[in-house]
């Protein structure tokens, strides 16, 4: 009878000791989300601070087309040799961007991107944006022989959440380049720039009306509907020492392909495009810089448009040129990029410019391509992914001199949605 | 009288296993890990809380919004010797609108901003309050998880009248609940 007792304490001993084992090996658990919610803050403190506070490797992948998603070793998107925290290279910007309407040659897409930034597991989202988001939508146009501009225009200011911004200053330089069509090339003759100003309302949008400016400059016997006029909008938003910059092309009517990139001095539009040569005295002139930094220093609004050249890389037969050695450097390092797109290379770009207006042909019809040099970024591993568990980090980052906004959300690949 | 010393053993040993198990249970429910989220978003808000007040100075932002403020202290400083009265309590409006449209959402803020007066005769300096911003009600809803920051700026831009104009500015950024 003892010995069954004894046998019996000893079973319960057991029994008692497995369970012990058991809630002491549990008990921890119970704590493992916020651990693991802290890894997911440390993991994207880390990996925001590696995006906006590190130039990457080379230092200038932003500008050097040879440096391709393949071969750029480190990413970072700060500007090289800056003293200022936060200030974000633009033109590494550019190369994360994919416009709707022509993909980027030399685009850094997300997969890639997660294996750069050791991300590989996680799923995230890396929003790059204006502070002010500045909204143009045509709402009146004149016309002019065959040629209809957008005239009037709805500006909406609103901020990250998409709440309209009251009480912004508006400036909006509308620019027409008369240019004489020529048989080899086509010269400008002027240059009109007609600039408007509003404040916008309680839901943070404005009207700005140029029909009157573009009635008076077309009554003019100078300005006759045999030449061309390239024309373009560049509105400049101001509010408590926040700015914001915005182009918009006033020709594209229809379906005209009126955007494209800028990486390095190299211009990238749709090979629907025609380049055309123009001349302004004896110097080749084929896009427009904006000097829009100076916008509000400088009252005198003809002295913010710098004229440089572009050397197309298509022969008159349309091909690729090799012939021309910047052509070819470009064709070399993009091969697939001389098929699907008209390629060009700017002489001179100026390093505060935020858009670039290149003068070109669509179907028989003068257009001016506008190139924003500050596109806002919105690129994620997963589309339309709303992970249960997620943090999201925000930094005020400086492009040019424009405030931006850098966020960036990180999950788990395995408790977001696939 | 062996086996019996042997039972006492027995019991001896499973009341010395339930004491042991009862003692490490209970002292692991006293040492449990820290709340690794307060460590963590703390960390981060103060990252973001400066960041914030940086791109405010950056772009002249305080002159912008306070200048008549910095202006209006200054000159009474000036004239009767010691800060005004009450200002404390002024609500900077224009400057919570500003911190609610670029801040993340869902974040608590409150910021008080002084100017520094220096007083040449008693050789001091004094900080005379401007007022206060903040997204919610600072005497009902109360900060679980907050960051304070202390920020000093010299104001260099337009309005000229307000350049060189010291300002202190605490800002005190959480989550509520």
């Amino acid at each position: 009878m003892e010995t069954v007792l004894e046998y019996l304490a000893v079973a319960l001993l057991l029994v008692v000791i497995i369970l012990a084992a058991h809630q002491m090996l549990s008990a921890p658990a119970a704590t493992l989300d916020t651990v693991r919610q802290e890894q997911l803050y440390t993991v994207a403190e880390r990996v925001l601070d590696k995006i906006v506070l590190t130039p990457g490797f080379p230092e200038d992948w932003g500008t050097n087309i040879a440096v391709t998603a393949d071969n750029l070793q480190d990413f970072g998107l700060a500007l090289a040799g800056s003293r200022e925290p936060y200030r974000v290279d633009p033109d590494k910007v550019m190369r994360l961007a994919n416009l709707s309407t022509l993909p980027n040659p030399l685009l850094l897409n997300a997969s890639r991107l997660a294996q750069l930034l050791g991300l590989e597991g996680y799923g995230y989202r890396l929003r790059i944006v204006p502070m002010l988001r500045v909204i143009i939508t045509p709402i009146g146009y004149y016309t002019y022989g065959n040629y209809r501009y957008a005239s009037t225009f709805r500006v909406r200011v609103e901020n990250i959440q998409g709440l309209g911004v009251p009480n912004a200053n508006v400036t909006g330089m509308y620019v027409i380049v008369r240019v004489r069509p020529g048989a080899g090339d086509a010269t400008v003759e002027a240059k009109n720039v007609s600039t408007a100003r509003a404040l916008t309302d309680a839901l943070g949008e404005c009207v700005l009306d140029f029909t009157p400016s573009l009635q008076q400059y077309f009554s003019s016997p100078r300005n006759r509907p045999n030449k061309w006029y390239f024309t373009f909008l560049i509105v400049h938003v101001e509010w408590r020492g926040f700015a914001s910059v915005a182009g918009y092309a006033t020709n594209a009517y229809g379906n005209a392909p009126a955007e494209g990139y800028i990486i390095g001095n190299y211009v990238f539009v749709n090979r629907a495009v025609d380049p055309i040569s123009i001349k302004k005295g004896n110097k080749r002139s084929g896009a427009v810089l904006v000097k829009d930094e100076l916008l509000q220093a400088v009252p005198e609004y003809q002295e913010l448009l710098n004229f440089t050249s572009v050397v197309w890389c298509r022969d008159s037969t349309g091909n690729f040129r090799d012939d021309d050695p910047l052509c070819n450097n470009a064709g070399k390092v993009l091969p697939s990029a001389k098929q699907w797109y008209l390629i060009g290379y700017i002489r001179y770009v100026e390093p505060l410019a935020s858009h670039v207006f290149v003068f070109a042909q669509f179907r028989g019809n003068p257009i001016a391509i506008v190139v924003n040099r500050i596109p806002s970024i919105d690129i994620s591993s997963e589309r339309g992914a709303v992970p249960a568990n997620a943090v999201r980090l925000t930094r005020m980052c400086t492009v040019y001199n424009y405030p931006f906004l850098v966020e960036l959300t990180v999950w788990r690949e395995v408790e977001g949605f696939p | 009288m062996t086996a019996r010393r042997g039972q006492v053993r027995v019991v001896e040993a499973v009341l010395a296993v339930f004491m042991v198990v009862a003692v490490v249970l209970l002292l692991m429910q006293f040492t449990k890990p820290l709340r690794s989220v307060y460590i963590r978003e703390t960390s981060d808000l103060r990252r973001l809380g400066y960041n914030f007040l940086n791109s405010m100075a950056e772009n002249n932002v305080y002159e912008k919004v306070l200048g008549n403020l910095i202006y209006e202290a200054s000159k009474r400083f000036s004239s009767i010797g010691r800060c005004p009265e009450g200002w404390e309590e002024n609500r900077l409006n224009d400057l919570a609108f500003f911190a609610s449209t670029v801040l993340p959402q869902g974040l608590l803020f409150r910021v008080d901003v002084y100017t520094v007066q220096y007083d040449l005769a008693g050789g001091r300096a004094v900080l005379c309050p401007l007022g206060y911003a903040a997204n919610f009600d600072v005497g009902k809803v109360s900060m679980t998880e907050a960051e304070p920051i202390t920020y000093t700026y010299v104001c260099t831009g337009d309005p000229d009248r307000v350049r060189g104009s010291v300002l202190l500015v605490h800002l005190t950024i959480g989550y509520s609940g």
